[in-house]
Formats: C-alpha cells, sequence, structure tokens
C-alpha cells in the first residue's frame, strides 16, 4: 500500500489524516501487508468463507418475529447528542 | 464471608474504594467510580434477608469500560466516546445486577479493544503491579491491574485475539474466554463482532466458574448467543477433585513453542504436563500446520470487522463532536473526517485504514474473502484435533509481560504477540488462562493456555481447578 492508496481509502474510511500520520501510516501498514501476504500461499479452491464461527456447529438466525416494536427512550435518546434542532440531529449540509 | 455477617456489603466495598483512592492514581487501571457504590450497599446491609441468597450479594465488580451502565460514562478507552453517558446498560451487566453484585466502576483498557498492552488508551496506560515497569497486557489490562491489585472481588474484560487471556497471564488472574455465543455482547461495545466475547477475570478458579454460569445464556437481544441449557459449572467448588485419568491432553504445536517461547514459558508449560501426567493424563503432541496464517487471518478479519463497527462514530448522534470554532465544515463528509481524525487514536485509525483496504473494491477476495476461507480450514482443523483429544494445552504469550514501549503499537512485533491466543477466537473455541508459575528476575506471572472444544468450559474448569490446587501460584498477590 502506497501513500496515494492510503489517502483514497482514508477518505472511504472518512479519516482525516495529517501529512505526517499518512507517512507514518504508510510505512507502518506496508510491512504489516508484507507479512500478512502469506495468506495467498494456502489453497482454499471449494472452501466456502467462514463468518460464523460456528456455522455447522450451532444452527443460528438473525432473524426475528416481523412485529413493530417501538423505542421507549427517545427522549433519553436524542439528551446524548452534541446538537439538536428541535427533535433533529443538526449537521452541516450534505450537499452544498 | 457476606452471608455470615462477618464484614457488611458496605464495609467491604469502602474497603476497595479506599483502596482504589491510594494506589490508583499511579496504577490508572480505573477510570470511573459509580456514584451509587454505597447507596446501594446500605441497601443490600439493610434489606440482608431479602437479598442474602442472591449468588453475588454483594459482591463488588469491576467492569472494562467496553460495556455500557446505565447513567455511567462509556468510553471504550477512546475520546471518540468521551463524556458519553449509556443509556441502557449491557445484558452482563444486568444479569450480574439481578445476581447482587454491586458495580464498583469502569475499567481503563486498550481503545475499542485494540492493543496487547494497555498502552494504547486515551486515557493513559495501565501500569502492572506486579512491577510498575512493565504492561498489565491488554486490552482488558486496567480490569487485569485491578483485580490483582486488591481493588474489587472480580472484574469483566472482553476477548477477541486474546484480551482475556493475555493480561490474565500478565498479572496473575484465571481468565475465560468462553464459546462464542455463550454469553451476550448485548450493550458491549463491538470492535469485531465474530470474535469478540465477555468473560470474567477472576482471582481463582471457583469465582470464574461462578460468574461465567451467571452471565451465560441466550439472550434474544443478540442473535448469536446460542440456545444451549448453561451447565453448573460453579458446582466445581463443592466437587471432588475430578480424576482425569486417561484424559486426552494435547500440546499444541510443541516444536513451535520450543523455538519462540522464552525458557521460563516453557518451563511452566512442562510443570503442567508433568503434573497433568502424574494424574493419569495421556499427553500427546498435536501438530498445527496452519500456525503461521493465524495472526494474518486474525488481523485482516478483525480489522475489516472493526472498520465497519467503528463507523457509526462520527459525531452526529453521541459523543465527540470536533470543535470547528468558528470555521464551519464545507460539507458532511469534513465533519465525518475531521471528528474522526481527531477522535480516534493512532491504532484505531492504522485498524480502521487496514480494514477498510481489505474490504475495497479490488481488494474484498484477495484478503477478507482469502481469509475467511483459510478461517474455515482452521475452524475445521480444530474440530478434527477434538475427536482426538478433550483439551489442549498452550502458551498464553511467548513471554511474561514486557516493558513499556517494547513493542510500540503498528508494529509487525506487537501483532505477532497474539499468535497462541487467535486461534480460539477464529474458531470460536472457549479458552482459559490460570497462573502456574513465575519468571525469576522481576518476578513476573506466567499463565497456561487450556482451550477446549465448542462448549465444552467444564473441562477447562476441571483442568485448571487441579492446576490451582496443585501448583499453587493462583491468589498470590504482588
Amino acid at each position: 500500500m502506497d501513500k496515494k492508496e492510503l489517502v483514497k481509502i482514508s477518505r472511504l474510511a472518512r479519516l482525516e489524516l495529517s501529512e505526517q500520520e499518512l507517512e507514518k501510516f504508510t510505512g507502518q501498514i506496508e510491512v504489516v501487508f508484507d507479512y500478512f501476504n502469506r495468506i495467498s500461499h494456502i489453497d482454499t479452491k471449494g472452501i466456502e468463507p467462514l463468518v460464523y464461527p460456528l456455522d455447522g456447529v450451532e444452527p443460528f438466525s438473525a432473524l426475528r418475529e416481523d412485529k413493530t416494536l417501538e423505542t421507549k427512550n427517545k427522549e433519553e435518546l436524542l439528551k446524548l447528542a452534541p446538537e439538536l434542532l428541535g427533535n433533529e440531529y443538526k449537521v452541516p449540509p450534505v450537499v452544498e | 464471608m457476606i452471608r455470615e455477617k462477618k464484614i457488611s456489603v458496605t464495609e467491604l466495598c469502602q474497603f476497595y474504594l479506599d483502596r482504589i483512592e491510594n494506589l490508583n492514581p499511579e496504577l490508572n487501571a480505573v477510570l470511573t467510580i459509580n456514584s451509587e457504590v454505597l447507596q446501594k450497599a446500605k441497601n443490600i446491609d439493610e434489606n440482608f434477608n431479602k437479598y442474602k441468597d442472591l449468588p453475588l450479594v454483594g459482591i463488588p465488580i469491576l467492569l472494562k469500560d467496553i460495556f455500557c451502565v446505565k447513567g455511567m460514562q462509556t468510553t471504550a478507552g477512546s475520546k471518540i466516546l468521551e463524556n458519553f453517558m449509556a443509556p441502557y446498560s449491557a445484558e452482563v451487566v444486568q444479569r450480574l445486577e439481578k445476581a447482587g453484585a454491586i458495580i464498583l466502576g469502569k475499567c481503563n483498557q486498550d481503545e475499542f479493544a485494540m492493543g496487547n498492552s494497555n498502552e494504547n488508551s486515551a486515557f493513559g496506560s495501565v501500569l502492572n503491579p506486579w512491577d510498575k515497569n512493565y504492561v498489565p497486557g491488554g486490552s482488558s489490562g486496567g480490569s487485569a491491574a485491578a483485580v490483582s491489585a486488591g481493588f474489587c472481588a472480580a472484574s469483566m474484560g472482553t476477548d477477541t485475539g486474546g484480551s482475556i487471556r493475555q493480561p490474565s497471564s500478565f498479572c496473575n488472574l484465571v481468565g475465560i474466554k468462553p464459546t462464542y455465543g455463550r454469553v451476550s455482547r448485548y450493550g458491549m461495545i463491538a470492535y469485531a463482532s465474530s470474535l469478540d466475547q465477555a468473560g470474567p477475570m477472576t482471582m481463582y478458579v471457583e469465582d470464574s466458574a461462578l460468574i461465567l454460569e451467571i452471565i451465560s445464556g441466550k439472550d434474544n437481544k443478540d442473535s448469536t448467543s446460542f440456545q444451549k441449557e448453561v451447565p453448573r459449572w460453579s458446582l466445581c467448588q463443592k466437587a471432588q477433585k475430578k480424576n482425569i485419568k486417561n484424559l486426552k491432553v494435547g500440546w499444541l504445536n510443541k516444536e513451535y513453542v520450543q523455538k519462540s517461547c522464552s525458557p521460563e514459558v516453557i518451563n511452566t508449560l512442562q510443570t503442567v504436563e508433568k503434573f497433568l501426567q502424574s494424574q493419569g493424563a495421556l499427553i500427546e503432541e498435536v501438530s498445527f500446520p496452519l500456525m503461521d496464517m493465524l495472526v494474518p487471518v486474525y488481523y485482516l478479519i478483525s480489522n475489516s470487522e472493526a472498520s465497519s463497527n467503528l463507523a457509526r462514530y462520527d459525531g452526529v448522534r453521541y459523543g465527540y463532536r470536533f470543535d470547528f470554532k468558528d470555521q464551519k465544515p464545507g460539507n458532511l463528509e469534513d465533519f465525518y473526517s475531521q471528528t474522526r481524525g481527531s477522535g480516534f487514536g493512532d491504532e484505531v485509525k492504522r485498524r480502521i485504514i487496514m480494514g477498510t483496504y481489505c474490504l475495497s473494491h479490488g481488494y474484498y477476495d484477495e484478503y477478507y474473502n482469502k481469509a475467511s476461507q483459510i478461517r474455515r480450514q482452521i475452524r475445521d482443523e480444530f474440530v478434527k484435533i477434538f475427536s482426538e483429544v478433550s483439551v489442549l494445552i498452550a502458551p498464553v504469550s511467548a513471554s511474561t509481560a514486557f516493558e513499556f514501549g517494547k513493542n510500540p503499537a503498528g508494529s509487525l512485533p506487537s501483532y505477532l504477540i497474539d499468535s497462541f491466543t487467535v486461534s480460539a477466537n477464529l474458531a470460536g473455541l472457549p479458552a482459559l488462562s490460570v497462573p502456574a508459575g513465575f519468571s525469576s528476575d522481576p518476578a513476573l506471572p506466567i499463565g497456561v493456555q487450556l482451550i477446549s472444544s465448542h462448549f465444552d468450559e467444564q473441562t477447562l474448569f476441571d483442568v485448571a481447578l487441579l492446576i490451582q490446587e496443585e501448583i499453587k501460584v493462583v491468589g498470590r498477590r504482588p
């Protein structure tokens, strides 16, 4: 990963990095990925990726009953916001 | 002792609060104290008959600051959540409170659980009570230092790549990472959702078993928690010494261990091996050819998941927001970038960058997908191993606790420290660290790791209890 790539990635991640950070991180990440690249040597033909670690060991479903539930503490949640406009979160313009 | 009224809950809590007041300014293990502690203690003392049968009645517990506690500051060790007051309590917290425990406060940690030395906290490093020039381990470093310094009866940590087991080993505690899905992650700030698990960190095996039993079990608010009855692990305190004659024990990658670990760690493992053999266990060497892939696969997956989980910290709905002062941000994107750029620490930023890269167009197959395929191979290899043996012994770490600054964050050596612990997270297996030895100069704790098959925490507690009783390193305080 070079510095140009890092700038592109930092934009995707919505992460502002200083010039100093860009320099430092590029070097560090390059070394680390150099080592991580060893995974390309493993033959994984026909292997399904594993995301849920107990796949095949324990059934899993992320679904619940399709019933509308209500948020009971809306006031409390809104109070956590740094800046509100009435009942809405205040942010800078999305589009100019 | 509480039940026999030899000490009141208020006295016990005050004792811990006093110790924290005296010793924490230096150790920096505790970030916040619960302002309601003495009020809750008084309530239990005054209504003791109502509460006396609760399993953890009056027991003061500290929590890693990654667990939401309603009304308390919850930071996950990060500036981006400084002053964030959780609007609800984690399921683990609710179960502990229902069992009568008193939440004393929150412990320091590596930011967003990213680290293995507690040097990555936005609120300063934690010192190892055994020798203050050494790290307590991480990411649950504060939780470990707190128990070993006598700040609480027990603490809670989380383990994504070894973050309970390694600081437990470095601080002379019993630390268990249960089977993935055993404990609800609701209200536990997420780092890598397919790897994270909560677990107790305690002085003794019996305490660990009791607390795990209380917090385990299906929670509908965490769809990855499984529906299996929780075994009565707490009975291990009353049971006779378990007979392990003919128990098949595997020593994982003995050759690799002997090449990479310090002589004292190897010695400790050999002592445990000899002891188990003397009790009739059958020890065999088990090879694991994918050993060199563990750290790369772990970091590629955990960083990817983290980049997704940490996208929510944008300064809009809660937490820290960059102070633009008079200069307004041009647009929403600048607003996000500045907030996140100044709110996150270096290691968090590095991992988000690496994770975003792995998931980005053109690299997804080569990194995230490939790593996930190898993860299945790793997991299946362990399942095969456990058809031959019941439990594996391994180091927790290649050495004892290291000095501050020895393994700078973001360096390859700092990631390789996790070589022995990430396997259990990748495969979803339960794994435990139990104190089994000490180094000589300086005297630092060495824990031994036990790994068993899915759902078999019982064997971990059984074997750990025998080690505790025989080797007698458990219970020592700095």
